[in-house]
């Protein structure tokens, strides 16, 4: 199929789509479990190509050729898979004398292209608005926090006229910040009993915050009243568990030696950390909604 | 088949380099910490204060941050040089002892010069049977 020049036309599907979906086609067929289908990754990398030439000012048939000056007429590397290589012509009696690119250098740049187009994508739709690197909850196999965004009814500017130092659960110091409805837990494990209570007022947050004690186990509690959320949790690479009660979402991490549930309620970041089963965070976050 | 493993591999390691760069931790997970946080403001008077909290996962005999660092941003360069550092010698309130959290403010005894500052946290607890750190950085204020 060649087109007036000798130079083969745009396939008609590939140049429908945008590049976004190009993009996203070739992940998906990297990403695919069966034999890769390197005619269809050539084809979306030559598209690819193509429109970055195009935008440079080079027609789209000196794109393909440069193309497949580049990537194609090499034998494949991927030799279990289905792809034919194409028929190669010679230009004298002599066989062209042709660099053969090693298939691991092939492998590299087909990573490499991978890299580029999932970080394009991402920096794009940065640019467009959508927060993608600020997700309300995120986390890696080190790390959660909610942080990077500003949670709507949020807030920092806590009436302080009515605080006073007698108070010793949270129930109490929350009423004594203004914040009505219930965000602390009101069932303690069996066998713990309060060892620190503290509220601390930083410059942009304050931080209600109290631990209890048993036997053999230790477990805290943290309201932290912020216009925006800033805690980094520890986490493992373990998977992270989310609870939906009443519309809040509670996120269960997992550290070396403890169990975190962290959420946003009214507002407020709170989290929870025990070495306690996790069956017991979740019997406490329920205890928020009774 | 071997040549499958290889492209695997690339790939894998590849998206292993793009999203471990989005990670701001030292360590995996922590047998001493649950959380910690820090914020940076500048004052009126150009000086720089730091706020820092941090949760441990019991009581610590030692917890809080062993350092803090306002770093200055070098515009043409891109890099950042360290201009101030809090230390437990010469700041008092970093850390605390028999406490399972701390949280605290400190500003800096001298003002800062026009540019671009962020702090850099090393948060530290200790017990009996070692002890653990993690960094954290700031968002950026600036001076004019």
């Amino acid at each position: 199929m060649s087109g007036e020049n000798g130079a083969e036309p745009r396939d008609a599907i590939y140049s429908q789509l945008s590049t976004e979906e190009i993009e996203n086609m070739l992940r998906f067929a990297t990403y695919s479990d069966g034999d890769l289908d390197m005619e269809h990754i050539d084809r979306l990398l030559a598209e690819l190509k193509r429109r970055e030439q195009e935008d440079k000012g080079i027609s789209p048939e000196e794109a393909l050729r440069i193309f497949h000056e580049e990537y194609s007429g090499e034998e494949t590397m991927y030799l279990d898979c289905a792809y034919q290589p194409k028929e190669k012509t010679y230009h004298s009696g002599e066989p062209e004398k042709k660099r053969r690119k090693r298939p691991i250098i092939r492998a590299a740049l087909i990573a490499a292209a991978i890299i580029v187009f999932i970080l394009a994508s991402m920096i794009a739709v940065q640019a467009a608005g959508i927060d993608v690197f600020g997700a309300i909850a995120r986390w890696t196999d080190d790390i959660f926090t909610f942080s990077g965004v500003k949670v709507e009814g949020m807030s920092n500017d806590i009436p302080k006229d009515s605080i006073t130092d007698d108070y010793q659960t949270l129930d109490d110091a929350l009423r004594a910040y203004g914040i009505n409805g219930r965000i602390a837990p009101s069932w303690i494990p069996d066998g713990f009993e309060q060892l620190e209570f503290e509220v601390s007022e930083g410059l942009n947050q304050t931080s209600i915050y109290t631990s209890y004690r048993s036997d053999n186990s230790f477990l805290s509690i943290e309201v932290l009243l912020s216009d925006t959320p800033r805690n980094i949790y520890e986490n493992t690479e373990a998977e992270v568990q989310v609870f939906n009660i009443n519309g809040i979402d509670y996120y269960i991490l997992e550290n070396s030696s403890t169990s975190i549930v962290a959420w946003l309620g009214n507002g407020y970041e709170c989290s929870i950390s025990s070495k306690e089963p996790k069956d017991v965070l979740i019997k406490m976050i329920e205890s928020i909604h009774e | 088949m071997k040549k499958r493993i290889a492209v695997f591999l690339i790939v894998a390691l590849s998206l292993v380099s793009i999203f471990g760069t989005f990670s701001t931790a030292s360590a995996r997970a922590s047998d001493y910490f649950n959380s910690y946080a820090a914020s940076i403001n500048k004052n009126s008077d150009n000086t720089i204060s730091v706020d820092f909290t941090v949760t441990a996962t019991d009581v610590m005999p030692t917890l809080g941050v062993s350092s803090i660092q306002i770093q200055k941003l070098n515009s043409s360069t891109g890099s950042w040089t360290t201009s101030y550092t809090f230390t437990t010698s010469n700041t008092s309130g970093l850390q605390t002892s028999s406490k399972s959290k701390h949280s605290n403010t400190v500003t800096s005894s001298s003002s800062f010069s026009a540019g671009t500052y962020r702090a850099y946290v090393t948060f530290y607890a200790k017990d009996a049977s070692g002890s653990d750190s993690k960094t954290y950085t700031t968002t950026s204020v600036v001076i004019s």
